[in-house]
């Protein structure tokens, strides 16, 4: 009788703790507010479901999603970079000026434009983490430079692509819509797998894990943590240059005004992915999360023609909350680590 | 002997008192404020006309009076990064109250400035709410200072952006314009009369004043305290929530200010009145010798930090590089401007 009211209450037990576990997963925990927030924008206007809809923020989010990755890994290892969305503005100017004006190879105009990406990147890594200079104050300064830089190129004009002859594939790639998504898309998603996979599974991802976590003690365990942070802007700077490539392929015009509020969106995407705003925790597959969810919000927006400057104070609202959401998890956190 | 011992104590006192001077802070800031100004001068002799100087002097003190809050807000270990934003919301909504309500309806009368100053002071009031939000956020909400008021900013750039829908506010009342652009004449240009702006005299009393109390006055005493060690000063008895949230308040009403001498300067509330202005506040206050960590910073030092980067602002314009270009040289004036606080920070660590 006691016996199997015991084995009754060990399967109700294990039951429970299956539920449990599966909650505590971070990225379980993140994806029920994407489900609310899909389900109330398809009740405020069904055209949100809508295939065309959906392969469109699939588009979208891909362009800004590469971004969020390097910003990312940045910010899991402690530090900051508001400067990406500019970053962006003077790649693809620099990139479009190049096969436009100064008629570089396609192959010479793609590798400079990246390596200038990663130079630049690397220059507010190098002030931040060997300088010691406050990552934020960096990086808007870098900001300010890359705006002007990418204005005083172009004297705050567009620039048309024209690629050089033989290369005319290049836009037909960018413009493409395989399965009625983009190029751009799958090189997203393979990007998110491999760093995954990158952060779980190898040497170089536990160590990025430790840096952010506690510095001090990842150095004293013996990590050249200067060089790991470093290593994260030059890989930031990398995918800068490929998304700036690619969203110049795309639209086949460079802008100074591009990327325009990237750096809040992939910060908020950051934040909403659970990768700890201090550093140390978060995962690839929390960041799709993120970026999704920071997608169908901006699509939403749309959908309800919601004013332009409407969207500014939006975004700022989503900045703080993120904050915020970042704090309360943190907290929780420590307070289940304590009991 | 005697006489040895005392001419080596007249030495050593000769030594310390150069020693002393040349280890004030402010005199350091000096030096490279010559240089730059040398410089300019022989790239253009246009740049020491006492029409440029007083046209310098002109913009500087928009900049200043916000810098003169800011400084607060850094002794006071904070940080503020929505105060371009907060000048911009001043600007336009004083321009704003000022037509919706024609001054309350003093508009063309001979009491159009009572109602004037009326609508300025809703304005710095309705200004100083940006000053609690922030403080509530950082100091009660215990959120970082950097990343929460880039929230903040874009949230009252977009307020800005939605009640103006974009476009510039005027005309604005001419009583408003006589008020904030008062001048004590100096020179005569061609016909018209130059002088020292009114801005500029407040922002030189409002650094008066500001130094004073930092000096002398427990309100000074307590905002160094806080900045240096929070804990500490808490248990010492100072109220630092009281004095954290005050300086935001403070600088939140001084960019306001800013604001709306800036938007009578113009003679329109236009929207984006104060994009960028942050950094070069904050750039003009580390230079200044004010520290991004807190504690340490002084009024003295922020007026030369403040006329440093309106020295290159304006230098830059006279040598003629491309106005895009500037923002380029503002941002590596920034980074070497910020390199500096921490290089000088180190060397008295280790001395």
């Amino acid at each position: 009788m006691s016996d199997l009211e015991s084995k009754k209450n060990k399967i109700k037990n294990t039951g429970l703790t299956i539920v449990k576990k599966i909650f505590s997963i971070q990225e379980v925990s993140i994806i029920i507010p994407v489900l609310a927030l899909l389900i109330l924008a398809t009740i405020i206007n069904p055209m949100f479901v809508h295939p065309l809809n959906l392969a469109a923020i699939a588009r979208r989010m891909s362009m800004w999603g590469l971004v969020a990755i390097g910003e990312a890994l940045i910010i899991l290892t402690g530090n900051f970079d508001v400067s990406v969305g500019a970053m962006v503005a003077f790649i693809c100017v620099f990139f479009s000026a190049a096969g436009a004006i100064w008629q570089l190879p396609l192959i010479v105009a793609i590798l400079l434009s990246i390596l200038l990406a990663i130079t630049m990147s690397t220059i507010s890594g190098f002030c931040i983490v060997k300088l010691k200079i406050n990552p934020i104050l960096t990086t808007i300064a870098m900001a300010f430079i890359c705006r002007g830089l990418s204005k005083a190129l172009t004297n705050a004009h567009f620039v048309v692509f024209a690629p050089a002859k033989g290369s005319e594939g290049f836009l037909k790639f960018g413009q493409a819509e395989p399965l009625s998504l983009s190029w751009n898309f799958f090189i997203f998603i393979a990007f998110i797998i491999i760093f995954q996979i990158i952060l779980k599974k190898t040497d170089y991802g536990r160590k990025l894990y430790a840096t952010g976590d506690n510095s001090n003690v990842a150095r004293l365990a013996g990590i050249n943590t200067d060089i790991i942070k470093i290593s994260t802007f030059i890989i930031s700077g990398t995918l800068i240059g490929i998304a700036s490539v690619l969203l110049v392929a795309k639209e086949a015009v460079g802008s100074s005004n591009y990327g325009t509020g990237w750096e809040i969106l992939a910060i908020a995407a950051v934040a909403i992915a659970g990768i700890s705003l201090v550093g140390g925790a978060g995962s690839m597959i929390g960041l799709l999360i993120g970026v999704i969810m920071m997608q169908c919000i901006y699509n939403i927006l749309i959908l309800l023609q919601i004013n332009q400057h409407m969207q500014s104070i939006l975004l700022g609202v989503i900045m703080i909350l993120s904050v915020i959401i970042d704090l309360k998890r943190r907290n929780r956190i420590l307070g289940s680590k304590l009991e | 002997m005697v006489f040895e011992k005392s001419k080596a104590k007249v030495e050593k006192n000769e030594r310390s008192f150069l020693a002393r001077i040349f280890s004030i802070q402010e005199i350091g800031i000096l030096i490279p404020a010559f240089l730059l100004i040398l410089l300019f001068y022989f790239i253009n002799p246009v740049f020491l006309s006492a029409a440029n100087i007083l046209s310098v002097i002109k913009v500087l003190a928009f900049f200043g009076i916000i810098a003169v809050g800011e400084t607060l807000v850094l002794i006071g270990g904070d940080f503020d990064i929505s105060v371009g934003s907060q000048a911009g919301l001043g600007a336009v909504f004083s321009g704003f109250l000022m037509l919706k309500t024609s001054c309350f309806g003093l508009s063309n009368t001979p009491y159009e400035w009572i109602g004037v100053v009326v609508c300025i002071i809703i304005t710095l009031a309705i200004c100083s709410i940006v000053g609690f939000l922030n403080g509530y956020l950082v100091v009660d909400l215990k959120l970082p200072a950097f990343v929460v008021t880039i929230g903040t900013m874009w949230v009252v750039r977009g307020v800005v952006m939605v009640v103006t829908s974009g476009k510039t506010v005027y005309p604005l009342p001419q009583s408003f314009l006589n008020i904030c652009n008062v001048q004590v004449p100096v020179t005569k240009i061609g016909d018209q009369v130059v002088g020292i702006s009114m801005p500029f005299i407040l922002f030189l009393l409002l650094i008066i004043v500001f130094e004073i109390l930092l000096r002398r006055s427990k309100f000074g005493r307590n905002i160094y305290a806080t900045g240096s060690n929070r804990e500490v000063a808490k248990l010492s008895g100072i109220n630092t929530r009281k004095v954290r949230y005050m300086n935001y308040v403070i600088v939140s009403i001084f960019s306001a200010l800013s604001g709306v001498m800036v938007a009578a300067f113009m003679k329109q509330g236009h929207p984006v009145i104060g994009e960028g202005w942050e950094m070069l506040v904050i750039a003009g206050c580390a230079i200044g010798g004010a520290t991004l960590t807190g504690g340490v910073g002084s009024m003295i030092g922020t007026i030369i930090g403040v006329f440093i980067i309106n020295i290159v602002n304006n230098g830059l314009v006279i040598v003629g590089i491309s106005s895009f270009l500037q923002q380029t040289v503002q941002g590596v004036i920034i980074l070497i401007a910020v390199y500096i606080d921490i290089f000088r920070r180190n060397q008295k660590i280790r001395a």
